[in-house]
């Protein structure tokens, strides 16, 4: 067998026809599978080769295919949000309107709970305050006339009143709290109770007020009437019987500021989403666990193109996987749908819709952290914190442009880092590990560069600045300048990954086997070289110009 | 007559109209907004419906009332959205000209409250909108009625002045300025 094929393992064979099937399918699939441990069958979808549990039937999957023209694009965008939401990473995409920013999120949350599932939504205004994102007390079940009544209650008390008064003072609270864990002054933990207590006294606060207002005005709804209604944000984390939704965030950066802070509630370990958001004071629950349903997405405008001031908060941008939909991108897919007239054009349509190629994740990933006595792991988190550094000294330095009207300005969205994105690059690693083609083994320097695209150049709208951070990449990883001394010599990150790549990948049997085609191989090698000076001497004791005494000498005679 | 498609992503087509001719443009409005349909570029079988946007100069019961004229008796349900802290009325309405197959007309004289926000937005992408907390429900969603319609009218300067979401004539398709 020539040296550079190789038969390939399973896992590879799985894999590729993981590929040949979304091929087939245009990129999504549904699929069953059944534990064998409890002979249970769960239904899949694969989207651009993640694959995700899924409530929806095969019909609802085929339905929703047929209905969109998924543009390169789009597929680069979908499969983003297939990864972010099976690693419960919150994301947020910012874009121009039409980007794909809404449209794609509440198309993944179809392909995963049902083509007619209720989608939970908020849609941030300038008003949207801690009445839609945490909830209100209200009255239940009111009659026509009870609800005319109740109105006019609520613009008194709202407009003017005592609530109004008090929501100020609670927004006050609310900044300063903010203000503090944005400055370091408490960690997360502290943030957490502080927005606890300040939510204990919002709820039992607006009730009293609400209830004393009514009284006022003889609306006879008894106390034992009202009910809290849950805000969107505990809605996604405990409802649906506690297993809580998708929630999609639409137009966020016009959410002002101090509200848009409730959300730093929902950052938790390694980048993902916390497993509880801390609410206390209504009937005694304080805390709202994540439910296994429950993920958050957030779409938001450029602030510079959007009228008024409406930047994310900076310390939201941290707790965020971030993505600007390149502008350029947009009207590239925008120009390329026009032209299907509709998708009336079949050709065109079938053009643009194209499954784009892509990495299928690997069967079964290493085990990166722990194998090999954790030196893979050592190099992985040595390659990531230059990134990190490199990455964030650059920001810091540079920052990044916008183009409006054909003119490059200067950001006014800030990002901040404060060491999420590493975590949340482990966990990519973890799951979605690519293969090298060529030797079989998982490829970390791809995946890294792939976790690298995601977390950091993602959050760039200048293009130029993003192809600077891959050559940064690439430098980090091929370059002279990432060499590291390993085992005596000086090789590049991207070689030493390799080779550990390949040890930790082998079992002890096949590591055995290979040592022992090692040997062989070496065996063979001295015999080869062997019968080579054999047959030279054989050559030279024939030839008649050589002398006899040489003859000789070679055949051991003295 | 030609169904005329909008695209989405462009801001609203309008319409001005001079004022003796204020009734019967109204008409041809209701007429247009009726078959009136647009798509998604990225959905293009998929036939949305658009609300409607009518802006008074002066918004009073002569003038509500020749809008409301404009439409045959019993098409539409009327109601006021005077109020921006409450929406539940809002909601209530909807639904129920939504399962009569009626149009709604809402008068509106204030900021309406985020929820009536996100439910037009909803809308005018998808036919359909949710609500928490609904008919007992912890999430109520509804699919538009096709024959169903949303036409907000509102004054000139409440437009100006009191309207504080950025895109809200976004949410609309056809918009008619009644002079």
């Amino acid at each position: 067998m020539p040296e550079n094929l190789r038969f390939q393992s399973e896992d590879e064979i799985k894999e590729q026809e993981t590929l040949e099937h979304l091929k087939e399918e245009g990129g999504i699939y549904f699929h069953q599978e059944t534990n064998p441990e409890n002979g249970e069958t769960n239904n899949f979808v694969n989207i651009l080769g993640i694959e995700v549990e899924t409530y929806a039937s095969e019909e609802d999957i085929e339905s929703i295919k047929k209905e969109m023209i998924l543009s390169p694009v789009d597929q680069d965008l979908l499969r983003t949000i297939a990864q972010c939401y099976k690693l419960r990473q919150p994301l947020l995409f910012e874009g121009d309107p039409g980007a794909g920013k809404t449209f794609l999120i509440e198309k993944l949350t179809k392909l995963v709970h049902g083509k007619d599932a209720p989608v939970l939504e908020l849609v941030g205004t300038p008003r949207t305050s801690e009445l839609e994102i945490l909830g209100h007390w209200a009255p239940k079940g009111l009659k026509e006339k009870e609800s005319q009544e109740y109105k006019e209650i609520l613009k008194d008390v709202m407009g003017k009143g005592e609530l109004a008064e008090f929501q100020k003072h609670l927004n006050e609270e609310l900044e300063k709290l903010n203000a503090d864990f944005s400055d370091g002054k408490i960690n997360q933990e502290e943030f957490q109770a502080g927005f606890g207590e300040i939510s204990q006294k919002y709820v039992e606060e607006s009730r009293k007020i609400l209830l004393e207002a009514s009284q006022m005005a003889k609306f006879l709804k008894p106390e034992a009437e009202w009910e809290f209604k849950q805000g969107a944000l505990l809605q996604a984390y405990a409802g649906k019987e506690g297993k809580g939704y998708p929630l999609i965030v639409d137009e966020f950066n016009i959410i002002p500021s101090n509200y848009q802070q409730i959300f730093l509630q929902i950052s938790g370990r390694e980048g993902g989403m916390s497993d509880a958001i801390n609410f206390w004071g209504n009937s005694g629950k304080t805390s709202y666990k994540r439910g296994k349903d429950a993920w958050i997405a957030f779409a938001s405008n450029f602030p510079e193109k959007t009228p008024g001031r409406s930047e994310v908060v900076a310390p939201m941008t941290d707790r965020l996987v971030w993505k600007v939909i390149p502008t350029e991108d947009v009207t590239k897919k925008k120009g390329a749908i026009k032209k299907t007239a509709g998708g009336r054009l079949t050709k065109r349509t079938a053009e643009v819709s194209t499954f784009a190629e892509t990495e299928i994740p690997v069967e079964n990933n290493v085990e990166w952290d722990k194998v090999l006595d954790e030196q893979l792991g050592e190099q992985i988190a040595d390659i990531v914190d230059l990134l990190d550094t490199e990455f964030v000294k650059s920001y810091e330095q540079v920052g990044d442009t916008l183009n409006i009207k054909g003119e490059q300005r200067r950001r006014n969205q800030s990002m901040e880092f404060s060491g999420r994105n590493p975590l949340r690059l482990y966990s990519y690693l973890d799951n979605f590990q690519v293969r090298d083609k060529k030797t079989g083994f998982v490829d970390f320097a791809a995946t890294l560069l792939n976790a690298f695209e995601m977390y950091y150049v993602s959050r760039l709208a200048n293009e130029a600045t993003r192809k600077k951070m891959d050559a940064l990449f690439h430098q980090i990883m091929e370059g002279d300048t990432g060499k590291a001394k390993f085992e005596g010599q000086a090789r590049t990150r991207k070689e030493i990954l390799a080779i550990l790549s390949e040890r930790a990948s082998l079992t002890p049997e096949v590591a055995e086997q290979m040592e022992e085609q090692s040997k062989g191989a070496q065996e063979r090698e001295i015999l080869q070289a062997r019968h080579v000076a054999e047959d030279a001497e054989e050559k030279l004791l024939d030839n008649p110009n050589i002398p006899e005494e040489l003859k000789r000498m070679l055949r051991g005679e003295k | 007559m030609k169904i005329k498609i909008t695209d989405k992503d462009k801001k609203p087509r309008k319409m001005t109209t001079k004022t003796s001719q204020e009734k019967s443009d109204v008409v041809v409005f209701f007429e247009a907004l009726e078959k009136n349909t647009s798509f998604d570029s990225r959905e293009p079988n998929k036939i949305l419906a658009d609300s409607g946007l009518i802006i008074l100069k002066k918004s009073n019961s002569v003038a509500v009332g020749n809008v409301l004229g404009a439409l045959p008796r019993g098409k539409a349900v009327a109601m006021k959205l005077d109020n921006q802290y409450f929406a539940d009325d809002f909601f209530k309405k909807l639904v129920m000209a939504n399962r009569e197959g009626q149009w709604l007309i809402v008068e509106c004289s204030s900021d309406p409250a985020p929820a009536v926000i996100q439910t037009l937005k909803q809308i005018s992408r998808d036919n359909e909108f949710s609500i928490s907390h609904f008919e007992g429900k912890e999430l109520f969603s509804m699919k538009m009625n096709p024959i169903s319609r949303v036409v907000f009218l509102i004054e000139d300067s409440v437009l100006e002045k009191d309207i504080t979401y950025p895109y809200f004539t976004n949410l609309f398709g056809p918009v008619l300025r009644v002079k």
